[in-house]
């Protein structure tokens, strides 16, 4: 039955991870401020907080559905910017779970393993990379030169699994992937990369690759195609995420109108409001469509498994929506809204990279047209 | 818990009526249109599917939930936006007696219209200002002795001169009033509208009350309480629905069409610009439903749907305005020739989404 009511379990679960969201909201200012520390995986607090992901593992039967939840404890976490127990499973370890080893599985079960695929000049096109893996038949070892950047994760982590043309240059592009440790010969990691915004994240400015020699161990086996999978359980959750800083600016905004005696009624005429109520209904009402494609998409990903289409769609929707939703907010409030003094400002410089990053939004426009036209990416470029 | 799970019975009626809509009221719109009117044949295909008048034939089953009439709204506004509205206005009319009639004023309306033939009724509720509100309505219900004396002017009245009954909206000193009165009642006077800029068909029409006398009995509702802001939350969750439809409408036209159309020795699809219009509007098609099944949702499950109604309302208006928007453009000149029905769907879209307690879920 179509339904949109959460269930008992639903509600303790979320009203939990929003309880803990709070928690992170106090640590959310300096770690913007001090953007060179290492944000720590666990804040101080997660000593004494209930693990939520475990609470929903316990009782996941009596929830709505556990990715949709799961996708919903990441939106929570999203409101409150920095997760207090970092649960998200890092892209890296994802594609190792998706097409690893098993002996690969077991050495990197519990670190943290970052995706490195963007290049100075690979952004959108992953076809565009240039890392190099030369098979040396003498050494019985790939030799890797290159450069990765935007790496996230990757100071606090333990190392990334990349994507290398194993092709030479006049043949037809081949990709394979391979893993690195940090603490490898030949890696050299910049200092972390100064953003606007999301500074609580570890971003690697640049991981340059000079002969890095890998033995057959660090080769995972399995074609770009199915490493890009991954993306499909990802996408719908980044929009969620980015949602949940929607959700805060809107609840932050609404404060300031309450303080400026600016009411805000539902069910009268459109057209009889004031311009900063229109406004701020119309961003609620886009966060509300938002947060319902997310939900659908998590909501069949429980049915049947994830997929690229819907995950598209929820991310290209929640995180254009955020864009706005941030934009419009700032527009409302009016000068106040530049202080530091809240955290409006820091908002607006976080959420703008959530339309780029794991897929640009003219990137899921493009998957979801090729799809609905039927076209090839020669066809529709 | 939270679900997109359609019930079977939900799958059949989509299915159904969405089959009605493309073979019997599609190929009727644009005539429709031109002609301002509604045919009959359209009207009797229409209350023959037994929809609209369900509560009046059947009053003490469990009707229908808003969350099937909004499915089946948006299959109707497929077929044709005018033909949605001749059976969204009666099952406002009917639909606010079910909710909030006495069962004198059920007994009086029901079986009016419960027979086989077309039946005609409606909210009269719009008064031509853009910042109306409950509290400041310009008709005025004052009271008499036998009960109310409506005076004033009721705009945008959908199939003015078809209704037998009109539920009309006035002001009194206990607030908002929802009155039933019969077209023939001393004192009213209907006249049509000049022409709307869509929905032509439906025949808005103007209202004028001079001293029309209400019988206590018939103001809606036990003591007159019926809730006139529940009747505009409903309109606006299925005034969402049928943005769904037109605009699914749009894009079932125009994305074939730039297939096959050569622009630049390429189709019009190929070109990036266009295809992700494309992706927009199935995006968007997608949360305009999710916001309309949310809110239906929420009214068959008796919760409060006012924010939720008034968010669809603003959300699907404007996406529906942008999808047809840019049908048009897909089409170039063609979009603007009435040759082609993307035109005349801009111009529903446009027109649906500033009409208020016009039709229902």
């Amino acid at each position: 039955m179509i339904d949109f009511t959460y269930t008992q379990a639903d509600k303790e679960i979320l009203g939990l991870a929003h309880e803990q969201a709070k928690i992170a909201r106090k640590y959310v200012r300096y770690y913007d401020k001090n953007e060179f520390e290492i944000c720590p995986a666990n804040l101080p607090e997660a000593n004494e907080e209930p693990d939520v992901r475990a609470m929903l593992d316990e009782r996941k039967d009596e929830t709505s559905g556990y990715d949709l939840i799961n996708s919903l404890i990441y939106h929570e976490e999203g409101w409150g910017n920095i997760p207090l127990r970092s649960a998200r499973l890092p892209l890296g370890s994802m594609i190792l779970e998706m097409i690893g080893t098993k002996e690969q599985q077991d050495r990197y079960r519990g670190l943290y393993m970052a995706i490195g695929l963007t290049e100075p000049g690979a952004g959108s096109d992953p076809a565009s990379i240039r890392t190099t893996a030369k098979w040396d038949e003498a050494a019985k070892e790939w030799v890797i030169n290159g450069e990765k950047i935007f790496v996230t994760g990757l100071l606090r982590g333990h190392g990334a699994v990349i994507l290398a043309r194993t092709s030479g240059p006049d043949e037809p592009a081949k990709f394979q992937t391979f893993i690195i440790e940090k603490t490898m010969e030949g890696v050299h990691l910049s200092r972390k990369a100064r953003k606007m915004g999301t500074r609580a994240d570890d971003t690697a400015s640049s991981m340059i690759l000079d002969n890095v020699r890998l033995s057959e161990d660090y080769y995972v086996g399995g074609d770009f195609r199915s490493a890009m999978s991954v993306l499909n359980e990802t996408r719908g959750v980044v929009g969620g995420i980015a949602l949940g800083y929607a959700r805060a600016a809107l609840e932050e905004t609404k404060g300031h109108l309450d303080k400026a005696g600016i009411e805000i009624e539902y069910g009268g005429s459109m057209q009889g409001m004031s311009a900063a109520a229109d406004r701020f209904i119309r961003m609620e009402a886009l966060f509300e469509a938002g947060i319902l494609t997310v939900i659908r998409t998590k909501w069949l990903e429980t049915r049947d498994g994830p997929s690229k289409i819907p995950a598209a769609i929820a991310k290209a929707i929640g995180a254009r929506a955020t864009r706005k939703i941030l934009q419009e907010c700032l527009e409302i409030v009016g000068p106040a809204a530049l202080s530091e003094d809240g955290l409006l400002e820091k908002w607006f410089r976080d959420v703008r990279i959530y339309d780029i990053y794991e897929g640009a939004g003219e990137i899921q426009r493009l998957i979801l047209a090729r799809d609905l036209l039927g076209y090839s990416s020669k066809e529709l470029s | 818990m939270i679900s997109f799970e359609m019930l079977e019975e939900e799958k059949i009626a989509q299915e159904t009526v969405r089959r009605f809509a493309t073979d019997v009221l599609r190929p009727a719109a644009r005539d429709s249109d031109e002609e301002s009117t509604l045919p009959e044949e359209i009207l009797e295909a229409l209350w023959s599917l037994g929809i609209a008048q369900e509560v009046a034939v059947n009053p003490e089953t469990e009707r229908k939930s808003q969350v099937m009439n909004a499915i089946i709204m948006e299959e109707l506004a497929y077929g044709d936006a005018s033909m949605a509205f001749a059976l969204g206005a009666p099952m406002a009319f009917l639909n606010a007696v079910a909710d909030y009639g006495t069962q004198a004023q059920k007994d009086a309306m029901f079986p009016k219209f419960a027979g086989n033939d077309y039946r005609a009724s409606a909210i009269a509720f719009g008064e031509g200002v853009p910042n109306w509100s409950l509290e400041t309505l310009k008709t005025k219900a004052t009271k008499s002795s036998e009960g109310l004396t409506l005076n004033g002017v009721k705009k945008m009245v959908p199939l003015a001169e078809r209704c037998e009954y009109f539920l009309v909206i006035a002001g009194s000193d206990a607030g908002p009033v929802a009155c039933i009165v019969p077209k023939d009642a001393d004192g009213l006077t209907i006249k049509p509208e000049s022409g709307t800029l869509g929905l032509r068909a439906v025949g808005f029409g103007t209202i004028e009350l001079a001293e029309v006398q209400v019988p206590a009995n018939m103001v809606l509702g036990e003591g007159g309480a019926a809730s006139v802001q529940a009747m505009i939350d409903s309109s606006r969750v299925a005034l969402g629905a049928i943005q769904i439809g037109i605009s699914r409408s749009v894009f079932d036209y125009v994305v074939p069409y730039a297939k096959e159309r050569i622009v630049h020795r390429q189709y019009l699809a190929q070109k990036q610009t266009v295809a992700f219009w494309f992706a927009d509007m199935k995006m968007e098609i997608e949360a305009m439903r999710w916001m309309v099944w949310k809110g239906a949702s929420m009214l068959r499950n008796g919760e409060d749907v006012t924010k939720q109604a008034h968010l669809t309302h603003a959300y699907n208006g404007e996406k529906g305005l942008w999808i047809t928007d840019h049908g048009i453009q897909t089409l170039g000149g063609h979009g603007f020739i009435r040759e082609h029905p993307v035109e005349l769907w801009y111009r529903h879209s446009r027109s649906a989404s500033l009409l208020e307690a016009c039709v229902a879920v």
